[in-house]
C-alpha cells in the first residue's frame, strides 16, 4: 500500500505542476487543486499505516478509561484487546486531523482562486494568462 | 508553568473584532471604529505580555509565557508560546496594525467601504499574531494560510484594476509556498512523530537525526524565504505591495514579510541549530543579492509605492544577512533592524498614499506626483524624516539598526559581506533622495498639482514617524530588549523546558 501511495503522490505532483505551468487559467486552478490533493495523499501516507485499531476507544462498561497506560502509569499508545489478549497499536488520528484542516484550507483558496479567475476572464474576455498583461507597465 | 490568558489577546481580540464587524456589515463607520478598538486592545495585551517577559528576563528567570489550548499537555496539544522573540515581534506588529486601522478611519479609498474589508483586515492581524505566538508547526501553516487568503481578498478588491492580477499571482505563488511547508511538516512528522516546535528542536538536538527531517529544513527555509520575498522568490512582491490599498500595502511591506523573517530565526535558533551554518551561508548570499537588486531596482522604478516595495526587498536582505552571520551581536542587529524597519516602512508607504490621495486618479506614479507635496509641509517633513531613517542617518532609528548590524558583522569577522552591505546601504540614500526631491521639492505642473481638497489623514504615519524618532533618540530600551532576546535564543533549553514542562 505504501508504494502505491508513493507512486500516486508522485503522479499527482507531476500532473499538478504541469497544469500549474500552463497558460490556461482554468487548468492552472485545476493543477493547484491536484497538487493540494497530492500533498494530502502524502500526509495520509505519513501515518495511516501505523496501527490496526481505531484511535478512539469508548470507555469500558465500568466507566474506566481504555488501557492506554501500562502498569507504571506511563502513556504507551497501545491498546490491549481484551478478547484476544493481543496488544494492538491504534492508528494515528493526527494525520487525519491534519488532512481535514488542509482540505478545508485548500478548498477555501481554490474557491477564491476560481472567483478571481471568473472576474479576470470577464475583464479580458480570455483565460489565456499571457494576454492578461496589464502589470507589464 | 501556568497558563497565561494574556497570550490569547493579540490573536483572539482582532478575530472577535472581525466577527463583530461582519455583524455590522451595513454600517461602515462603525466597522472602522470596531477594528480600531480591537486592534488597540490587542496592542495592550501584547505589550502586557512583553512587559511580563521583560520583567522576568531582567531578574534572570525564564521569560516564557505559554497558553495550552484545551489544557492538553504538550507535545500532545497545541500550545501558544510567547518567548522574548515572539512577544517582541507581536508588539511590533500590533503597533503597526494600530497605525493601519487608524489610517483606514480617514481613508477615502472606495474598497474600504466594502463590507468585507474590515473583517478581512481583522483576520489578517489575528493571523499575523497567531503565526508569531504558535508553538505548533501545523498551526503555523494554518495561520500563514489565513494571512495569505485575507490579504489576497483585500488586494483583489482594491480600487485599481491591476490589483486583481497581482493578487492572483500572489495567491498561486504563496499557495505553492504553503504546499512546501506542508511537505516539510509531513516529513518532520513522519520522521519524528511530533509537531510541537519545542519537541522537534529537542529531538533533533539530542536524538539521531533522520535524513528526512533534515531534508525538511530545505522545504521550511524555502517557504519562509518566499513569505519574506528574499531574492529568488521575490518576483511577486513589488506588484503585490504596490497595487494594494494604502493601509494594506503598508502592512504587507512592513510586517507580513516579517513573518518569514521570524520563521527563519526560529529555524536557525531552535529547530535546526546544527544546520544553522549552512542555512546562514545561503542567507548571506541571497541577502546581499537582494540588497543590490532591490536598491538598484528602486532607483530606476516609476511609482512612489513601488520604490518602497523594492526597498523592502533590499531591507529584508539586510535582516537576512544579520541572521546569516548568526553571532549574538549580529542576531541582535537583525532583530533591531526588523523592528525599526517595520515602523519606518509602514510610515513611508502611508505617506506616499496620503500624497497620492490628493491626486485625481489616486495614482502614485512618480510622473503624476512631481511636486505634489510642495505645499504640504507637514507631510514633507514626515517623509523627509522617514527617508533619512530608512537610509540610516543619525539620530534616527535606522542609524541604530545599521550600527547594531555593522557591530554584528565586525564580531562575525565577515569583512567582505560587511563591506558589501555598507556599500549597499548607500543606495538607500540615493533612491530616497530621488523620490523626496521629485515629490516634495520640485515645482508642480498643472497636471500634478493636488486636485482634491481633502485626502487621507496623515495622523497615523505621523505617529509612526514619531515612534521612529523616539526609537532613535532613546534606543536603549529596544537594544536592551533585543539583547535579552538573543540571550534567550542562544539557550533553547529555556524555550523547550518551559513548553514541555520538564
Amino acid at each position: 500500500m505504501n508504494d502505491l501511495f508513493a507512486i500516486a503522490t508522485g503522479i499527482m505532483f507531476a500532473l499538478g505542476v504541469f497544469q500549474l505551468l500552463r497558460r490556461d487559467m482554468i487548468k492552472v486552478s485545476m493543477g493547484f487543486y491536484i497538487l493540494f490533493t497530492g500533498i494530502n495523499f502524502f500526509l495520509l501516507a505519513v501515518g495511516v499505516f501505523d496501527g490496526n485499531q481505531p484511535a478512539y476507544v469508548a470507555p469500558k462498561d465500568d466507566g474506566q478509561a481504555p488501557v492506554y497506560l501500562n502498569d507504571a502509569g506511563e502513556l504507551t499508545g497501545r491498546i490491549l484487546d481484551e478478547d484476544t489478549g493481543e496488544v494492538a497499536q491504534p492508528s494515528d488520528p493526527l494525520v487525519q486531523a491534519l488532512i481535514l484542516t488542509a482540505i478545508v484550507i485548500s478548498f477555501g483558496s481554490y474557491a477564491l482562486l476560481l472567483g478571481m479567475i471568473n472576474i479576470l476572464s470577464r475583464r479580458f474576455s480570455t483565460i489565456d494568462s499571457d494576454k492578461m498583461d496589464n502589470l507589464k507597465a | 508553568m501556568e497558563n497565561n490568558v494574556l497570550v490569547l489577546g493579540p490573536i483572539f481580540l482582532p478575530f472577535l473584532g472581525a466577527i463583530i464587524a461582519l455583524i455590522f456589515a451595513q454600517n461602515n463607520r462603525l466597522q472602522r471604529i470596531i477594528g480600531l478598538v480591537a486592534s488597540i486592545a490587542a496592542w495592550l495585551t501584547a505589550c502586557a505580555v512583553l512587559y511580563q517577559n521583560w520583567d522576568l528576563a531582567r531578574s534572570g528567570q525564564t521569560a516564557v509565557q505559554i497558553y495550552r489550548l484545551g489544557n492538553w499537555t504538550p507535545p500532545y496539544g497545541i500550545v501558544l508560546v510567547a518567548d522574548m522573540l515572539s512577544a517582541l515581534f507581536v508588539v511590533m506588529c500590533t503597533t503597526v496594525l494600530v497605525g493601519g486601522f487608524l489610517y483606514t478611519l480617514q481613508c477615502k479609498d472606495r474598497c474600504i467601504t466594502y463590507p468585507v474589508f474590515l473583517p478581512a483586515f481583522g483576520m489578517m492581524s489575528a493571523a499575523i499574531s497567531g503565526a508569531f505566538y504558535t508553538g505548533d508547526i501545523f498551526t503555523l501553516f494554518v495561520f500563514l494560510e489565513l494571512m495569505v487568503i485575507s490579504s489576497v481578498v483585500m488586494v483583489a478588491i482594491a480600487d485599481k484594476d491591476l490589483a486583481l492580477e497581482a493578487a492572483i499571482k500572489y495567491l498561486l505563488i504563496s499557495a505553492m509556498g504553503s504546499l512546501f511547508l506542508l511537505i516539510g511538516i509531513g516529513a518532520v512528522y513522519a520522521s519524528l512523530g511530533t509537531l510541537t516546535m519545542a519537541d522537534i528542536g529537542q529531538l533533533l538536538e539530542t536524538g539521531d537525526r533522520p535524513l528526512l527531517a533534515r531534508a525538511a529544513a530545505v522545504m521550511l527555509t524555502a517557504t519562509f524565504l518566499l513569505k519574506s520575498a528574499v531574492f529568488p522568490f521575490h518576483f511577486w512582491q513589488p506588484d503585490f505591495h504596490t497595487t494594494a490599498p494604502t493601509p494594506i500595502s503598508a502592512m504587507l511591506s512592513s510586517i507580513v514579510v516579517k513573518v518569514g523573517v521570524y520563521g527563519v530565526i526560529r529555524l536557525v535558533t531552535l529547530l535546526y541549530r546544527a544546520e544553522s551554518g549552512n542555512i546562514g551561508n545561503i542567507l548571506i548570499i541571497l541577502g546581499i543579492i537582494g540588497i543590490f537588486f532591490g536598491g538598484l531596482a528602486a532607483l530606476r522604478t516609476y511609482d512612489a509605492k513601488r520604490v518602497l516595495a523594492y526597498s523592502t526587498f533590499g531591507q529584508v536582505g539586510f535582516i537576512m544577512v544579520g541572521i546569516g552571520w548568526n553571532t549574538p551581536l549580529a542576531m541582535m542587529g537583525a532583530l533591531v533592524y526588523a523592528v525599526n524597519h517595520a515602523f519606518i516602512k509602514s510610515a513611508l508607504l502611508m505617506l506616499s498614499g496620503v500624497v497620492a490621495s490628493f491626486n485625481q486618479y489616486k495614482s502614485a506614479k512618480l510622473k503624476d506626483l512631481v511636486g505634489a507635496g510642495k505645499q504640504k509641509i507637514g507631510i514633507g517633513l514626515a517623509y523627509f524624516l522617514g527617508g533619512l531613517a530608512l537610509a540610516g542617518v543619525p539620530p534616527l532609528n535606522g542609524f541604530i539598526s545599521k550600527l547594531a548590524l555593522v557591530r554584528g558583522g565586525v564580531q562575525a569577522q565577515a569583512w567582505i559581506s560587511l563591506g558589501l552591505i555598507v556599500g549597499g546601504g548607500l543606495i538607500t540614500l540615493l533612491y530616497m533622495t530621488r523620490v523626496y526631491v521629485l515629490i516634495f521639492q520640485q515645482k508642480p505642473t498643472e497636471d500634478t498639482a493636488p486636485q482634491k481638497e481633502y485626502g487621507d489623514s496623515y495622523l497615523a504615519p505621523a505617529l509612526l514617524i514619531a515612534i521612529c524618532v523616539l526609537l532613535g533618540l532613546f534606543s536603549a530600551p529596544l537594544v536592551e530588549l533585543a539583547r535579552l532576546t538573543v540571550e534567550q535564543l542562544g539557550d533553547p533549553t529555556q524555550y523547550i523546558h518551559s513548553v514541555l514542562g520538564v
